[in-house]
C-alpha cells in the first residue's frame, strides 16, 4: 500500500479523542448491527424509531438529577415500550398510530425539558452525537451496556431467530414467546443508550434498521446474517469515522451515511436479491422460455 | 390408554369474533384424527387452543398432563399453516428441521451427535436430504411441507398437530407425507391433521371432527361425512349458533 494513504488512515489512531471515539462507536455498531438483525426480520423497525426518540426525556431528567444518563436511557426506554402496549389495550389502535402517539409524545417531553434546562448545549449533544467529545463515564456506560446486550443477544440468539421465525413451534416446545420478546425490546432499550453517544437520537434508528436490511439481501442463514451484520456496520462505523477527521464532518452523520451507502451497495450487487442478480435471472429465465 | 388430548367446552375469541364455541372431545392415542369444517370454522384456532397459544375458555389435557407440562415436555409437535410461515427468512431447511431437536439441547442450542442423526434421519424419511441446505423458501410447496413434518418427526414427539399439510402439495408430498403419518400412527402415537380434501380425510382418519364454530360431530370417517353432515358443515346458510 502506498505509505503517504496507510499513514493517512492510521492518523486518526493518534489521537486520544479519536481512539475513545472509535470505541464508543464500534462497541454500539456491534450491538446495533446484532440487534438489527432481529428488528428487521420481525418488522419492528418502527419500534426502533420509538424507543430511541422516548428516551430524550430520560436522558435530560438524568442530567438534571446528576444520574447516569444510561440509566434515565433505559427507564424511558423500557417505559415506551410498556406505554405503547397499554395504550394499544386501552384503545385498540392499529400498532403504528399506537407507537406514533407515543414516541413522539415522549420525544416532544424531552425537548420540553431541554428547552428548561440550563446547561442545554451539553443535551443538544444527545440529539445529534457527540462522539468526540465523550466523557470517562460516558465510555464506562456505553461498554457496560453493550456487552450485556451482546452477550444475551449472542446466548439466545437461536431461540430469538425460532421465536422470529416460527412462534408457534416456540411456544409448542416449551419456550417463551412473550418473554424472548420482552428480552429483546429490552435490549432495544439498551442499546439505544450505546447508540445514542455514537451518533445521537435522531440518527439512532439507522444504526438499529440499516445493518440488518442489508445483511438481509447478502446472508441465507442466521449466522452468516449475523456475521455480514457486524462484519459491514464495524467497516462501515470505521470508514466514517476516519473520513469524519479528515473531511470535517459530523461523525454520526458520517458514519450512518457509510452504512447507507452500503446498503445501497447490497441492494445492487447483493448475492440474494440484489439487482443485479435478478435481472440476470430475469434474463436467463426469458432466454429459457424463449 | 390416557387419551391424547381431553378437550371440555373448549372456546377462543379474538376480540368480538367468536372462532369456536363449547367444544367437548375426546382424541384417541394412537389414532389419526381429521378436522374437517369451512374456511373460517375454527379448524386453527382449536389447535391453537389445544397448545393454549390462545386465550381460550373450558380446560384441556394432553396425555394426562396441562397443555404447559405436554409442550415442556416435547410431547407435542405442530405443523403451521403455509400462510402463517415467511418463507422469505433467513433459514435453511437443516436449520428448520434442527429446531425440532432444541427441547432436548442445552441453553446454546448445540446439536449433539445424537440431534444430528435424528436431523438427517427425518431429512431421509422426507426425501429431502438433498435440499437440506436451501433456504426455506427456494422450495416447492410439497417440499416445504414435507420440512416442517420433518422438524415434528426430528421432535420425536407423542402428539402431532398438523395444520393444513396437504394444501397447495404435489401429488408426491402427499403421498410421502400420508406414508409417514401412517408410520407415526404404526408406533402408537397421535396424529390431528386439519384436512380440506373430503376424500381424502375418510381414507387416511381413523375419526373425524367436524366443525363449524362449533363441533358438529365427531365420530369415525364414515358416520361423520354423511351428506347431510356434510351440507350442515359446507352448506351456505348462517352459522347457526349466531
Ligand atoms: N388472530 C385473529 N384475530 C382475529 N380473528 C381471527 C384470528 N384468527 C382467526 N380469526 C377468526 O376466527 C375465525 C376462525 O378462524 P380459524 O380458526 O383460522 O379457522 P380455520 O382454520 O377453520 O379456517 C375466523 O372467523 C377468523 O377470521
Ligand atoms: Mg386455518
Amino acid at each position: 500500500m502506498d505509505p503517504g494513504l496507510l499513514d493517512a488512515l492510521l492518523a486518526p489512531f493518534a489521537y486520544d479523542f479519536m481512539l475513545r471515539a472509535i470505541l464508543v462507536t464500534l462497541v454500539a455498531a456491534v450491538a446495533c448491527a446484532l440487534l438489527s438483525t432481529w428488528l428487521v426480520q420481525m418488522g419492528w423497525s418502527l419500534m426502533g424509531d420509538a424507543v430511541s426518540h422516548s428516551v430524550l426525556p430520560g436522558v435530560a431528567l438524568a442530567y438534571i438529577l446528576g444520574l447516569p444518563f444510561a440509566v434515565g436511557a433505559a427507564v424511558f426506554g423500557i417505559g415506551a415500550v410498556a406505554l405503547i402496549g397499554g395504550v394499544r389495550a386501552a384503545s385498540r389502535i392499529k400498532a403504528d398510530a399506537a407507537i406514533g402517539v407515543v414516541f413522539t409524545t415522549l420525544f416532544a417531553l424531552g425537548l420540553v425539558i431541554v428547552s428548561v434546562t440550563p446547561a442545554q448545549t451539553d443535551l443538544q449533544h444527545i440529539l445529534f452525537g457527540n462522539v468526540l467529545g465523550v466523557s470517562d463515564a460516558d465510555i464506562a456506560q456505553v461498554l457496560i451496556v453493550g456487552a450485556i446486550v451482546c452477550a444475551t443477544l449472542v446466548v439466545l440468539r437461536r431461540d430469538l431467530t425460532l421465536v422470529a421465525f416460527d412462534p408457534g413451534h416456540a411456544h409448542a416446545i416449551g419456550l417463551r414467546p412473550r418473554l424472548l420478546h420482552a428480552v429483546l425490546l429490552g435490549a432495544l432499550a439498551l442499546t439505544v443508550v450505546t447508540a445514542l453517544q455514537a451518533v445521537g437520537i435522531i440518527l439512532v434508528v439507522a444504526m438499529l434498521v440499516i445493518p440488518g436490511a442489508t445483511a438481509s439481501l447478502i446472508a441465507v442463514r442466521w449466522d452468516a446474517l449475523l456475521a455480514w451484520s457486524v462484519g459491514i456496520t464495524v467497516a462501515a462505523s470505521m470508514v466514517g469515522l476516519i473520513a469524519a477527521f479528515w473531511m470535517d464532518i459530523s461523525p454520526g452523520g458520517a458514519v450512518v451515511l457509510t452504512q447507507g451507502l452500503a446498503f445501497g451497495l447490497a441492494l445492487l450487487f447483493g448475492p440474494r436479491r440484489g439487482l443485479v442478480i435478478r435481472w440476470a435471472r430475469a434474463r436467463r429465465h426469458a432466454v429459457d422460455g424463449g | 390408554m390416557t387419551d391424547a388430548i381431553v378437550a371440555e367446552r373448549l372456546g377462543v375469541r379474538y376480540g368480538d369474533v367468536r372462532a369456536l364455541a363449547d367444544v367437548t372431545a375426546r382424541i384417541r392415542t394412537g389414532e389419526i384424527t381429521g378436522l374437517v369444517g369451512v374456511n373460517g370454522s375454527g379448524k386453527s384456532s382449536m389447535l391453537a387452543a389445544v397448545l393454549e397459544r390462545v386465550p381460550h375458555e373450558g380446560t384441556v389435557r394432553i396425555l394426562g398432563r396441562t397443555p404447559a407440562e405436554a409442550r415442556r415436555a416435547g410431547l407435542v409437535a405442530s405443523v403451521p399453516q403455509a400462510e402463517t410461515v415467511d418463507w422469505d427468512f433467513p433459514v435453511t431447511v437443516r436449520d428448520v428441521v434442527t429446531t425440532g431437536r432444541y427441547g432436548r439441547m442445552g441453553l446454546l442450542r448445540i446439536p449433539r451427535a445424537a440431534d444430528r442423526a435424528a436431523v438427517d434421519e427425518a431429512l431421509a424419511l422426507l426425501g429431502i436430504a438433498d435440499l437440506a441446505d436451501r433456504q426455506i423458501g427456494e422450495l416447492s410447496g410439497g417440499q416445504r411441507k414435507r420440512a416442517f413434518v420433518a422438524r415434528a418427526i426430528a421432535q420425536d414427539a407423542e402428539l402431532l398437530l398438523l395444520d393444513e399439510p396437504f394444501a397447495g402439495v404435489d401429488r408426491t408430498s402427499e403421498a410421502q407425507i400420508t406414508e409417514v403419518l401412517r408410520g407415526i400412527r404404526a408406533q402408537g402415537r397421535t396424529v390431528v391433521i386439519v384436512h380440506h380434501d373430503l376424500s381424502g380425510v375418510a381414507e387416511l382418519a381413523d375419526s373425524v371432527l367436524l366443525l363449524r364454530g362449533r363441533l358438529l360431530h365427531h365420530g369415525p370417517p364414515a358416520e361423520t361425512l354423511t351428506p347431510e353432515r356434510i351440507a350442515a358443515a359446507f352448506g351456505a346458510g348462517t352459522r347457526e349458533e349466531r
